[in-house]
Formats: C-alpha cells, sequence, structure tokens
C-alpha cells in the first residue's frame, strides 16, 4: 500500500516535470530514460507496459531476436547515460531509479522484470547468448549479484529435475535416453560459474568488526540460506561425482564445467593458506574452514576428494597446488612427525603424472594397510577364523584395492605405454617403482594370506599350479627392485616374494621350478644387482629362504651338492653380518674377527647359519672344519666356550 | 728423471680424488658434532631413564665386573631446571606465541609491548631448543626413518630462524652496547655492596606470570649469544633486520657477548645480596629497603644461577671468552660457591652435587680453566647409557673423549691432577666393553696417568683414585676381553705391565682380587696355548697365581682359619673356575715346577674342599 502510493506520488511529479520538459525543450536523446523510469516505478506493470519496458531496454542494450548483445548499441547507451548524468540540467531524480542509470542497472531491469512476471525464456535466452559472454562489460556491485540470483532462481529447478531425470533412466537397464539436452548442459555451465561467484563472495566477506559484508548487504537472510544450498548443489564434489560416474555424461558433458568448480575451490584454499603464510611466524599452520590447523591432514583430505574427479583440465593446478601445501608442511609443519609422514606422501605425488593416479595411489593404502594388519596377527588365529575371515573381509578387501591400484597401472600404460614381461623381468622404463611397489604389495598380501589358509588346512594332495598373482607380486617386486635399490622396502618385499613362492613350489615338490627360480635369485642376490645390501641383520630373513632351497635339495641325489652350495651362502651372509658387528664393537684386531660377549644377536645368526652348513655337510659325509678357514672354526668353538660361562670345570 | 715427471702427474690423479673422497665420509658426523655439543652438553633430555644394573649374577656372559661408579652416575644428571622448562606441548607453545604476536601488534610502541616483547624472545627461545632437540636428541619412536636422502626432518635454517627472533625481540629491550658507550658519564652510577653496576641495566620481566620470577633481558640475550657462538652461526639480526641504526663493527659481538655477561653477572649478584640480606639481615631499615625490590624464593634463584652456570661453562668452553683469566676462574669459583650453598640450604637433588664440584674446580691452585671441559664430560656417563639417540655410541664416547682430553690438557699448576682426569676417563671409557677402544684409545691415557701420578703422590684403594689400580683396572679388562674373543695372539706385550701393575691390585685386601685373577686367567690361557720354551711354566705359574688372588684375599681378610669363606665369595666372580683352572694346568703339565698344590693362604685346604664338594653334588 505504502509503495502503492509512493509509486501514483512519484508518478504524477515525474509526468508534472516530463510535461514540463516537453513542452521547453525539443526531444532529446535521452527522453527514453524518462519514459523507461515511468514505466518501471509502477507498482504493478501491466502486461502492456511489459513489452513497452522490453522494447525500451532491448533496443537501448542493442538484444538482438536470438538473444545476443550488440555491442556498439549498448556503448552508445552507456556514453548516453552518463552525458545524462552529468547534465546538471537534468532535474530528473528518483530514489529507486537513480542506481539503474547504468548498464548494469537496464539489465537487472530487465532480468527483474522477466523475473516477477515470468517470463523465462526471455531471461534465459538473453542470460546465456548476450549477457554472460559480455559480462566484463559489467562491474561486480550489488545488481550483478542480484542478477546471478534470478538467474539461478529461475533455472535450479528444471536443471536439477534434468539432471536426476537423467540418473534415473541411466540407471535403468538398458538405459535409456538422456534427458538433458545441450541446452542444458549450456545452462549447467552458467549455473557452476554464477554459483562459484556467489561462492566467492559469501566467503571474501569477511565483515569488518560491527558492519556487514556485500553478501548479507544484497541478500537477506532467507535468499542467503537458499543461496548457500543451491550453491552446495552445483559446486559440491559429490554431485560432479554423481554426473561424471556416468559413461554419457563423461562423453556429452564438457570437463571444463567440473574444472570451473574444482578451480573456484582451490583458488579460495589457496588463497586461503597463502594469507596464513604471509604470518610473522616460520612455523606453518592450514587455514580449515575458520581456523587455522596444526596439520595438513583437512586440507590434504578436502584436496584429495577433487582429484577423484579426474578432471585433465584442472589436473595441473590441482596438483601443483597440492604439492606446495605438502612440501610446507614438509618444511615448516608444526609437528616433527607429521613432516616425516608427508615426506613419504610428496615424494609420491611428484612421481605421478596426473591427479587422479594421485587419488587411487593414496586410496589403496587403506585396504593395503588392512591386509597388512590381518597378515601381523594371521598366524594367531585358527583355522575356522582365518577361512571365514578371509571369505567374509580379506576378499573384498582385496578386490577393490586391485581395482584401485589397476587403475593407476591403467592409466600409467595409457601415459607411457604398454608394460611388457621379458622372461621374468617387467620392463617398462618410465613407470616409477614405487607403483610396482604398491602393485606388488597389494598381490603379496593376498597371496601369502591366501597361502597361509591353504596350508593351514594340511591338504598334501592338492596340487596347485602357480596362481597367477604369486608370479605377478615377483614380477612387480623385481620391476621396483631393479630400478631403485636405495629403498629398503624393495629389497624386503622381493625377498619376502621368494620367500612365499618357495613355500609354496616346496610344498609341491616342483623341483623344477625350485631350480629355476634358485638361479633367478642367486643373480639377484649376487653383488650385480646387491639384494639385501641395504638391509640390517634383523630385517634381513634370506636364510629361511636358502634353507627352504637347500632342505628340498637335500631329498633329491641330484640336486645335494646344489645344496651344500646353498648352505655355504647362508653361512656366508652370517658371516659377513658378524665381522660388520664385530668391526663396530672394537673385535677385530690385526686382520682377525673375536667372539663379541656382550649379547648382539648378530652372534646368534651367525652360530645358527654355522650349525646349518654343518648338518648340510654332514648329511652329505663331509666335515665342516675341514670346508670352512680354520679361523671361522676357531672362532665358532670360541663362541660356543662362552656359551660354558663357568669356564673350566672340574 | 722418469720418477720427477711421473710424481706430479700421479699427484695431480690424486688430489682431487682425495678432495672429493674426503668431505664426503666427514661433512655430516663433523656437522653434527660441532653442532650437538652444546645440546649434549646443556641439556638433560626429556624421557631419559636410570640405567639398569649392569651386572646381573644369572647372566655371566656378561664378562668382568664394571667398578662401583655411582659417584659419576650421580655426576651425571643435571638438577632439575625450573626457570626454563622445556616444552612439552609444541601446540600449546606455538598458539601462545600467535597470541603474543597479535597482542604485540595490538600494543605496538607502548610500554606493555616490551613484556610482550620479552614473553615472544622467550617462547621463541624454548620452541628453538625444541626443535634442537627433535633435530640431534632422540629418534622418534614410531618413526625412526628419516626425511628422504637422509636428511632430519628438521632444517638448520629453520633452528637459525627461531633463534633469530628470540634474538630480535630481546634486543629491542636492551640497548646495544657500542652505543651506550657516549653517553655513559650521563648516566647515574651508584654504588653498592662494593659492586658498581648501572641502574638503567636492570631490565628484567616476569616470566609466565609466576610472581617470584623475574628474568633480565640481559640474561637471556646471553643465553642466546652462547648457542648462536656455539653453533657458530654468523650474527643473528642480520637475517630479520637490515635496517638497525647503528652498524656493526669488527670484534663487536665478542664485545657484546662480554656486556651481556656482565649485565647479567650483576644482575644475578644483586639478586644474591638481596637474598641474603633478605634472608639474614637484623636491622629493620635494611630489611624495608629490600621489602620494596623483587627477591627470589630459593628454588628459583637456585635455577637461575644453575642454567646461568651451564651456559658459563659453555662459554668459557667455547674459547673466544675470557678463556683463562682470573677474572673469569673467581667467577666460576663463586658460582660453584653460592650454587653449592643454595643447593644444601633447599636440599635440592642430587645432593653434594655443587659442594663436590666446587672441590674439584678449586683442585688447580685457583686457575679453573680445566674445569668447563671436565663438568661436562661427566654427563657422557648418563647420555652414553640411553638408547636411541640419532648418533652411535661410538661416535657419542669420541665426544666426551674429547671433553676429557680438553680438560687433562688445561690443567696448568697441579699436573698430577691430570691422572685423576685420566682414570676419569678410564673408568667411563671401560663401560664400552669395546675391545679396540680399550686397546688403542685408553691404553695410552692409562700409561700417562700412572707416569703423572708416580710424579706426585696418589695412592688410595679405590679403582678410579689410584692411576696404577685404574691401569689394572683396564688391563684387566682388556686382558679378560682378549681371551674371552680368542684375538690373544699377541697377549705376550702386556706381560711387563701386567707385572709391574699386580701388585697393586692384591695388596689391599678387597673386591679388587677379581681383576688380579682375570689377568693371571688370561696369561695362563695365552701361554696354554703357545708353542714355546718356557711358556709351559709361565701357564703354570699364573694358573697358580690366579687362584691365589682369592685365597690371599680371604685369609687377609678373615683370618687364616675363616679359609672356608672362598665358598661364600659372590657367584657371578666365579672363584670356584680358578681352581678349576689350576687342576687343568696341574694335570697337563704335572712336571712343572709350579705344578704342585699351593699351601700359602691355605690354599692346598680350598682345592681338597672344592674337589670334595663338586663330587658330592654330583
Amino acid at each position: 500500500m505504502h509503495r502503492l502510493i509512493r509509486g501514483i506520488q512519484s508518478g504524477i511529479l515525474c509526468f508534472i516535470l516530463l510535461a514540463a520538459a516537453a513542452n521547453a525543450m525539443p526531444p532529446s536523446e535521452t527522453d527514453w530514460v524518462e519514459q523507461l523510469a515511468n514505466l518501471y516505478l509502477q507498482s504493478e506493470i501491466p502486461e502492456k507496459d511489459q513489452a513497452a519496458i522490453f522494447s525500451i531496454i532491448e533496443n537501448r542494450l542493442g538484444i538482438r531476436e536470438d538473444g545476443t548483445l550488440d555491442l556498439m548499441q549498448s556503448w552508445n547507451t552507456r556514453a548516453q547515460l552518463a552525458r545524462y548524468e552529468n547534465d546538471s540540467e537534468n532535474e530528473f531524480y528518483n530514489l529507486y531509479f537513480e542506481d539503474k542509470l547504468s548498464l548494469i542497472g537496464l539489465n537487472y531491469i530487465y532480468f527483474e522484470i522477466c523475473t516477477l512476471y515470468g517470463k523465462k525464456e526471455r531471461f534465459i535466452r538473453y542470460f546465456i547468448n548476450g549477457y554472460t559472454p559480455n559480462k566484463a562489460l559489467f562491474p561486480e556491485n550489488r545488481q550483478y549479484y542480484k542478477i546471478l540470483y534470478y538467474y539461478l532462481y529461475n533455472v535450479q529447478d528444471h536443471l536439477i529435475q534434468q539432471i536426476s531425470g537423467t540418473m534415473e533412466v541411466m540407471n535403468q537397464k538398458p538405459p535409456g535416453k538422456p534427458l538433458l539436452t545441450a541446452h542444458d548442459i549450456e545452462l549447467l555451465s552458467a549455473t557452476v560459474l554464477a554459483c562459484t561467484q556467489l561462492d566467492t563472495l559469501d566467503n571474501s566477506g569477511t565483515p569488518v568488526e560491527g558492519g556487514e559484508s556485500l553478501f548479507s548487504k544484497v541478500f537477506d537472510e532467507k535468499e542467503q540460506e537458499w543461496i548457500r544450498s543451491t550453491v552446495q548443489w552445483f559446486s559440491g564434489v559429490d554431485t560432479h561425482y554423481a554426473i561424471n560416474s556416468y559413461e554419457w555424461c563423461r562423453k556429452n558433458i564438457p570437463l571444463s564445467i567440473t574444472g570451473d568448480m574444482i578451480g573456484h575451490r582451490i583458488a579460495t584454499d589457496w588463497q586461503k593458506q597463502s594469507l596464513l603464510q604471509r604470518s610473522r611466524l616460520p612455523l606453518m599452520f592450514f587455514s580449515v574452514g575458520e581456523d587455522a590447523a596444526f596439520t595438513i591432514d583437512p586440507l590434504f583430505l578436502s584436496t584429495l576428494e577433487l582429484l577423484k574427479l579426474d578432471n585433465r583440465e584442472i589436473d595441473l593446478l590441482a596438483l601443483s597446488a597440492l604439492k606446495a601445501w605438502v612440501s610446507r608442511q614438509v618444511r615448516q609443519g608444526i609437528r616433527v612427525s607429521d613432516r616425516v609422514k608427508y615426506d613419504q606422501i610428496l615424494k609420491e605425488l611428484k612421481v605421478c603424472p596426473t591427479g587422479w593416479v594421485f587419488y587411487n595411489l593414496y586410496a589403496c593404502r587403506q585396504e593395503l594397510d588392512t591386509l597388512k594388519q590381518h597378515a601381523e596377527n594371521w598366524h594367531n588365529l585358527s583355522a575356522d577364523q582365518q577361512a571365514e575371515i578371509f571369505e567374509k573381509e580379506i576378499k573384498p578387501t582385496y578386490y577393490t584395492a586391485t581395482g584401485k591400484i589397476d587403475s593407476v597401472m591403467g592409466d600409467l600404460e595409457k601415459i607411457f605405454g604398454k608394460r611388457h614381461t621379458y622372461g621374468q623381468q617387467l620392463k617398462s622404463a618410465s613407470i616409477n617403482p614405487i607403483f610396482h611397489r604398491y602393485k606388488g604389495e597389494v598381490d603379496y598380501y593376498y597371496e601369502y594370506l591366501h597361502f597361509a589358509l591353504i596350508e593351514s588346512k594340511n591338504i598334501h594332495t592338492i596340487r596347485l599350479p602357480l596362481s597367477g598373482s604369486r608370479q605377478n607380486c615377483l614380477n612387480e617386486f623385481t620391476a621396483a627392485f631393479v630400478k631403485d635399490k636405495t629403498d629398503k622396502r624393495n629389497h624386503l618385499n622381493l625377498l619376502n616374494a621368494y620367500n612365499l613362492l618357495f613355500r609354496e613350489l616346496v610344498r609341491q615338490g616342483d623341483i623344477v621350478r625350485i631350480t629355476k627360480h634358485e638361479k633367478q635369485l642367486i643373480t639377484l642376490l649376487d653383488a650385480g644387482e646387491g639384494l639385501g645390501n641395504a638391509l640390517t641383520h634383523q630385517e634381513n630373513n634370506t636364510y629361511d629362504i636358502y634353507q627352504l632351497i637347500a632342505e628340498t635339495y637335500l631329498t633329491h641325489p641330484q640336486f645335494q651338492n646344489r645344496a651344500l652350495e646353498i648352505a655355504r651362502r647362508s653361512y656366508g651372509l652370517a658371516r659377513q653380518y658378524y665381522a660388520t658387528a664385530a668391526e663396530e664393537h672394537g673385535f677385530v684386531h690385526d686382520g682377525r674377527i673375536g667372539a663379541i660377549n656382550n649379547g648382539c644377536t648378530e652372534v646368534d645368526d651367525f652360530e645358527r647359519q654355522y650349525e646349518f652348513y654343518r648338518s648340510v655337510a654332514e648329511k652329505l659325509g663331509k666335515k665342516v672344519q675341514l670346508l670352512l678357514p680354520p679361523e671361522d672354526v676357531r672362532l665358532y668353538n670360541k663362541l660356543q666356550e662362552l656359551k660354558e660361562a663357568r669356564g673350566f670345570t672340574i | 728423471m722418469m720418477r720427477h715427471t711421473r710424481f706430479p702427474i700421479l699427484l695431480a690423479i690424486l688430489l682431487p680424488l682425495a678432495v672429493l673422497a674426503q668431505p664426503v665420509k666427514a661433512a655430516p658426523e663433523d656437522a653434527f658434532l660441532k653442532r650437538a655439543t652444546t645440546l649434549y652438553l646443556v641439556h638433560e633430555f626429556e624421557g631419559m631413564h636410570e640405567p639398569e644394573a649392569t651386572a646381573s649374577p644369572t647372566d655371566p656372559i656378561k664378562g668382568l665386573p664394571l667398578a662401583h661408579d655411582e659417584k659419576f652416575r650421580s655426576l651425571s644428571r643435571f638438577p632439575i631446571q625450573t626457570v626454563l622448562k622445556p616444552v612439552d606441548d609444541i601446540e600449546t607453545t606455538i598458539r601462545r606465541i600467535e597470541l603474543l604476536t597479535e597482542e604485540l601488534e595490538r600494543l605496538e610502541g607502548s610500554e606493555q609491548s616490551q613484556r610482550t616483547r620479552f614473553a615472544l624472545a622467550v617462547e621463541y627461545f624454548r620452541i628453538y631448543l625444541y626443535y634442537l632437540k627433535q633435530k640431534y636428541g632422540f629418534l622418534p619412536e614410531e618413526n625412526p626413518a628419516a626425511l628422504t636422502g637422509g636428511d632430519s626432518p628438521v632444517s638448520e635454517a629453520e633452528l637459525v630462524e627461531y633463534l633469530s627472533w628470540a634474538d630480535y625481540h630481546v634486543k629491542t629491550l636492551i640497548s646495544p652496547p657500542g652505543m651506550a658507550k657516549e653517553d655513559r658519564n650521563t648516566k647515574e652510577l651508584i654504588t653498592k655492596d662494593s659492586q658498581t653496576f648501572q641502574l638503567a641495566d636492570d631490565i628484567s620481566f616476569r616470566l609466565h606470570k609466576d610472581e617470584n620470577l623475574y628474568i633480565s633481558a640481559y640474561y637471556l640475550a646471553f643465553l642466546i649469544e652462547c648457542e648462536r657462538m656455539a653453533a657458530e652461526w654468523p650474527p643473528l639480526s642480520e637475517n630479520l633486520s637490515r635496517n638497525r641504526k647503528w652498524h656493526w663493527k669488527d670484534g663487536y659481538w665478542q664485545h657484546s657477548i662480554d656486556t651481556y655477561n656482565q649485565k647479567t653477572w650483576f644482575w644475578l649478584d644483586g639478586l644474591w645480596q638481596r637474598y641474603k640480606t633478605g634472608k639474614t639481615s637484623q636491622n629493620p631499615s635494611a630489611a624495608r629497603q629490600h621489602q620494596q625490590s623483587f627477591v627470589p624464593d630459593l628454588t628459583n634463584l637456585f635455577s637461575l644461577y644453575e642454567l646461568y652456570f651451564r651456559y658459563h661453562l659453555v662459554s668459557r668452553l667455547i674459547g673466544r671468552f675470557q678463556k683463562s683469566s682470573p677474572v673469569s676462574d673467581t667467577m666460576t669459583i663463586s658460582i660453584l660457591k653460592r650454587l653449592a650453598q643454595m643447593q644444601e640450604a633447599g636440599g635440592f637433588a642430587p645432593k653434594g652435587y655443587y659442594s663436590y664440584y666446587l672441590k674439584e674446580a678449586r683442585k688447580d691452585a685457583g686457575h679453573t680453566g680445566f674445569f668447563p671441559a671436565l663438568f661436562f664430560a661427566h654427563k657422557g656417563y648418563a647420555i652414553t647409557e640411553q638408547d636411541g639417540f640419532r648418533v652411535p655410541r661410538n661416535t657419542l664416547f669420541r665426544i666426551y673423549l674429547h671433553l676429557f682430553n680438553q680438560a687433562a690438557a688445561s690443567v696448568r699448576y697441579n699436573i698430577s691432577y691430570r691422572a685423576d682426569v685420566f682414570n676419569e676417563l678410564i673408568l667411563f671409557g671401560v663401560k664400552f666393553r669395546n675391545l679396540e677402544i680399550m686397546e688403542t684409545i685408553l691404553l695410552p691415557y692409562a700409561d700417562r696417568s700412572v707416569q703423572i701420578a708416580s710424579m706426585g703422590n696418589i695412592s688410595s684403594e679405590k679403582i678410579g683414585q689410584s692411576s696404577e689400580l685404574t691401569s689394572a683396572y683396564l688391563l684387566a679388562h682388556i686382558l679378560d676381553l682378549k681371551r674371552i674373543s680368542g684375538l690373544d695372539h699377541d697377549t705376550d706385550k702386556y706381560r711387563g705391565r701386567a707385572e709391574a701393575l699386580l701388585p697393586s691390585l692384591t695388596v689391599p685386601a678387597n673386591e679388587n682380587w677379581v681383576y688380579a685373577a682375570a689377568i693371571h686367567r688370561a696369561m695362563a690361557a695365552h701361554y696354554g696355548r703357545k708353542q714355546e720354551t718356557g711358556s709351559e711354566a709361565l701357564a703354570m705359574y699364573h694358573a697358580r697365581m690366579a687362584l691365589l688372588a682369592p685365597c690371599r684375599m680371604v685369609t687377609e681378610t678373615f683370618g687364616t682359619k675363616e679359609w672356608k669363606r672362598f665358598f661364600t665369595l659372590p657367584e657371578q666372580n666365579n672363584p670356584q673356575s680358578l681352581v678349576a683352572l689350576f687342576l687343568y694346568f696341574h694335570n697337563k703339565y704335572p712336571t712343572s715346577e709350579f705344578a704342585q698344590l699351593p699351601t700359602e693362604y691355605q690354599a692346598d685346604k680350598i682345592i681338597h674342599e672344592t674337589i670334595r664338594r663338586t663330587a658330592v653334588s654330583e
């Protein structure tokens, strides 16, 4: 009512002024302004007047039939408006119209009237074809954001309907024809952009104490709430992930739509991080939401979430942001344990060519850890328990993990070319050993658990062919080892894989394959390759493998000499570790190695391997005293003497 | 001619090789030694545990027992520090720094901002110490792996930065020493208790809102400066503030640490005077006068002095600062004197710690140049018994060996005191049970110790005090390890030394017979295997002497009739095996002149009794 009265008043006032002006002066080029104002300021605009307003604005802005914009016309109008405002003789003034005397203002009127009177088509036609492509023309003021809001208001229902409809259709078997049209996709693209802009406005609004942010000035509380939920829907990771999970969508919806969203999220995060970086403390904080966090964990996880969208458009940005943050954590993190942890992650991050590869590699860690944990206390369980857990937990975990690591390997093959297996070794020069290690570990732990299951059942009669994945993990570990010999884990893994392999072969009694693999192993162990070099004596379990092989060989007459050779190697390894320990404890004198009596564990290994060698030699009717140099025999006897602590006894 | 032409070529090839090869092996360790020194010297580590008793009777493999070293064990630990507490939760500390930084920005320029600055300086210094320990201290348990490329997760540049921030904040509170000179005459000088100090220099702030704890800004500046010089970093302030008003001159830094030290000392001295007068004064007017000023309670005063003392010693040890001036000699002694007094008054653990050191510091006729190194060398006892340090034990040994060496070399007047230092070194070194260290490193020190002691007049029954006894102790360990390890082909060369030292072990009747028996047994085992003329007799002789050692101890201590006490001797010393040893050689060389059953010290009775008991038990 109030507004109506005021509208009428001002209308009358305008009319009088207009009439006076018309009488006094010849019609000027800016007459249309007053005309538009009169039409617009009515409280209820009838259909006829709406058409008049549309035609005025379309003429002035140069909106063509198809919605595109004639820029020459727009610029002319801008100049006119500027002149009109600066004209001191121009007495036309209205509080409600003053701020609309600009191009953005005219746009605003156009869109507002479209929205108010349900002219959706007109709105969308101009918004998509004319307004958005030329939005650089318009300043980002409150009207600008209001227009974005109107746009969302107009398209949201339709889009959500189309998208969920499409998904429903896709989920049918067989999938039907998707509802989304090319036009809808265009709308979606504009919607995501609008959402990111509104979100930026919302985030940047750090209100000065007591003051209001622009966001809260433009929109009232109800509108704010509505906008936030819409933004959440259209620029949330979940929505995009859901859309992208359909083949048809991935083909037809351009990557740039999701790219805009990811780009926006990362840019927001980046800005926050660099603000914190500027704080005076040399140590690093990370911003997550409102507060500064001591560790990168939450930020890392939320960024990782973005990588799962597999968007090549934005990969470089996402990866470099992640690398920047993680390396900051490594250099300046507050907790030292975090630094060490993220150093490993950074190492992996650096070798991943795409974000999608890193996402999957990181994701398979969890399953791998579960498998490792099971492997650790596998032997404490009864056979029934093992079987149950294996079926219920381990198999699904393994399939998930394999799925992930296989998609990593698949991607890598796309980039670096196919992998080939030449003989026993996996040759593909460019794939980083880290990937081989992960793939090998997933297979290895599954096989390890599986093997224990069969072994515990005592099914001696069943002869299993060597399963493929056992061979696989050996291949992967060999590839990892050959490529990176400095990493301890590669040594350990390969030895473990061989251990498992020989255990199975021994169970099967497949002596031919044992000799074949034994030769490979010996080549790896020899100086050229140096398998096991990086391990300390507690970690090295090569003895177990040697023992398995030697004992099998002993039972076959034609391989008995080989058994002695294997036992000698086993002893040689233990002696080597012992010598190093003796050196460290100062028990080497004039090149002789003395017996250590301070209870270090190398002594036990030395004695055990000596005894093993002796027993193998005895079985072949030989004396170890004649096979070994006298110093070694003396050393062993000395160590035995130490056990007899009393020294001389009566 | 050929030689002449070839030589430079060869040299040209070898030199770069040598240059290349050298730093690869040496550099990280040297950097470590240089940097970690203050850490391993000055600071107690969190989580350091009391070592377990070394010799347990059930585990005879451990070998010869170690000499009793409770004294050194108690000396190797610092009293608990209450002033500068270590960071226990890094996140709380960081949050505190954040708050303080914000507060400082708000208060910039106001009087209150000074207090905030000081608090910031203290916090930065604490996190500097925290990360220093992370870098060079214990390895973290959950993840001992270092970063890629073997680096520590904490970088050197980072440490510099923390210390620089501490330095920056504290420097804004104190006037630069070079500047104050010109207008010194305008300042008021007051004389009090015959000490002259500038009133304006007493800039102290309350720490951690503790009413009883004020710390002078100069005190903190002194600590920071010591840390910087120990790390051999360039002047810190250049890292952060390039637009300082005054110009740093050459030699300024030497000057500055002197100044900080002086002013800290005046301040501490003032506290001491006030504490003394506050406690003892019967004069009400004097008491009233002191009511106005801050008097710390005993615990804090002790801690303040204690921490200052450590850094005082470090600054002397670094050697750039008043190495051997009478002033610093007196200072060291008087700090010790006050510390000893306060420790006694407050009953702070470990008991008698500082009074022991006070006595020790006076040993060199008032000269204390040797003292800092000796004081810190003692810390090696506790440090090397811990597991999980970033450095191997052998490297730790080298750090402390160097300190012992330095201490001995710095003894100026009382030369025979060097023998004491060497003896302590030997006690420390034997603990490693490392044959090579004992033979090649410790033995020369033992020889020198005996030489020096023969000039003086030191005689004691305790291992560690008498040089001869200590040498014999070392020799027993060497020979025993040689016997055990089978590396005894050159035991021969110790024969002369053994003969010279053995009497010192057997003369007073006490536990030392164990070592004498060990030496004899090793000799017997060695000669028993040798195929030379005379070795037969020697083996028999030593086997006999080995048996006589405990017999003699028993009869001399308890009397001839109490020979059965032989069987009550501690199990881990294994006296019965000596009887077996003798009988073994007795059967092996029945014709030897030493083969007949010895009658002295009731040994024959003991042998018969042993045989009887063994027969019964079987």
